[in-house]
């Protein structure tokens, strides 16, 4: 069962699926627990970048189109989704969600 | 394509409003922890240097200073946002902030003119595997992440992006990162082994590019695997300039790892206070080219930088109350910024 957590603006269409990982629960930014994880923060700071490489896509509750965050997405070509208010309040590490973005309109959806 | 010259302010709001309201969406807010209201704090000083600026830029003879294309615009809305807030009422500020946009236009042609003769000079590395691109595209965002660490929010300060180019079929995209040992901010810049990086990315050539003024792409597909050959140059803290061999590659890559950690975790330890007093230095750090040439220093007066910022918090209150009501909607939000970015409207 889904069930839509929140929504912002998604850089690239596309559609993943995973489980999540609160940035403030990173201990090592180059560490393997990373790997294949949605990353969601409040505001990345910008070592953000070490772990957008490694992640299977990014999620910030602040932000816009080209702020730092989304510009780095498009540069490596990982899914971000900015301005997603109210996401960091509404996961914890461990959750499984489901992110939709098509023509820059991003879904976050909670896998029950 | 990018302009030959910005005829009028209002050329420059059509391009400064989608760009501000691209970047900071609907909060305002970023990783310094200093609200983008905290703009309205740039001093006296900062309009001081910013009329010196573009005084100087403005005689022919001394159009060349070492300030990238991107910041003199930074500038320029520094300015026009200090003018606006501060008790400084400058006759001509429209005019001082439409040199200042202008001087980017016009650093951007140069630098332009010059690029042809050095991409022909170039070896490229080519025939890239898919992990080798997305190393490529990793290391751009490293020394940008960097820059942004160095210079508190303010990258453009260490680099900028030209292009693209149209150079045998593909389209160049040039990345200069130029300062990235700025003592003066960072004493442990010193023991950075990169004075500057500049890498050279060919991709092929169906890609259209879209940029906001800043050098921000905004393409809504990604051109990561689009890339088809590279060059990377160092010049390291001797002068001794190198181009990378691959492998070389994942050097640089783990060096600027440690060092956004590092400097990551300097932030984090600092309070509210004390990241405003880099983010100023930073910001006046943008004019050292041109006291380097005219003397004095590009150093702000900090007589306590404390009660300077609570005096500014009052400011922007003062402000807040007048103009920054919650907006809704985004045609009302983008008139309110272009009222915020134009020179010619006090408040």
């Amino acid at each position: 069962m889904l069930n839509k957590l929140c929504s912002g603006r998604g850089i690239f269409d596309f559609n993943v699926e995973g489980y999540v990982l609160l940035e403030s629960d990173i201990i090592e930014s180059r560490s393997s627990e990373i790997n294949g994880k949605i990353i969601v923060a409040n505001i990345p700071y910008p070592d953000a970048v070490i772990s957008l490489y490694r992640c299977l896509a990014y999620v910030a509750q602040s932000g816009g189109i080209t702020s730092h965050l989304a510009v780095l997405g498009r540069e490596m070509g990982v899914p971000v989704v900015v301005g997603a208010t109210g996401i960091f309040s509404s996961v914890k590490t461990g959750d499984y969600v489901i992110i939709d973005s098509i023509s820059g309109e991003a879904t976050i959806y909670e896998k029950n | 394509m990018r302009k030959i010259e910005y005829a009028s302010v209002d050329d420059v709001l059509d391009e400064f409003v989608p760009m501000y309201l691209g970047h900071f969406g609907s909060m305002p807010m970023s990783w310094t922890t200093i609200d983008k209201l905290l703009e309205f704090s740039i001093s006296d000083e900062y309009v001081d240097a910013s009329v010196k600026l573009s005084k100087y830029i403005n005689d022919a003879e001394n159009s060349l200073l070492s300030i990238n294309p991107s910041q003199y615009l930074k500038i320029a809305y520094r300015f026009q946002m200090a003018t606006k807030s501060q008790k400084s009422i400058y006759k001509h500020s429209d005019e001082i902030y439409l040199l200042l946009c202008n001087s980017s236009v016009r650093s951007r042609a140069l630098f332009d003119t010059d690029i042809m003769n050095k991409l022909s000079s170039l070896k490229f590395h080519a025939e890239l595997e898919d992990s080798e691109k997305r190393k490529i595209a990793y290391l751009n965002s490293l020394i940008r992440s960097y820059c942004e660490l160095l210079y508190c929010d303010e990258h453009t300060i260490g680099g900028d992006v030209f292009g693209e180019y149209t150079y045998d079929k593909n389209a160049i995209l040039m990345r200069k990162f130029n300062k990235l040992r700025p003592m003066e901010i960072h004493k442990i810049t010193k023991d950075f082994p990169y004075s500057e990086i500049h890498t050279y990315c060919s991709y092929e050539n169906n890609i259209k590019f879209s940029s906001d003024i800043f050098g921000n792409f905004t393409n809504e597909e990604s051109y990561v695997l689009k890339l088809n050959a590279w060059a990377i140059q160092t010049i390291d803290i001797d002068g001794k300039s190198s181009f990378l061999s691959p492998n070389e590659v994942d050097t640089v890559i783990g060096t600027l790892e440690v060092w956004i950690t590092q400097l990551t975790d300097l932030y984090k330890r600092k309070d509210r206070n004390q990241i405003a007093k880099i983010k100023l230095l930073c910001e006046y750090y943008s004019f050292k080219p041109l006291f380097d040439k005219v003397g004095g220093s590009w150093r702000p007066v900090y007589n306590d930088i404390s009660t300077q910022e609570e005096g500014n918090e009052q400011n922007i209150l003062v402000a807040a109350n007048r103009k920054l009501t919650i907006i809704n909607g985004l045609e009302q939000r983008a008139s309110y910024v272009r009222e915020l970015l134009d020179p010619r409207i006090k408040w």
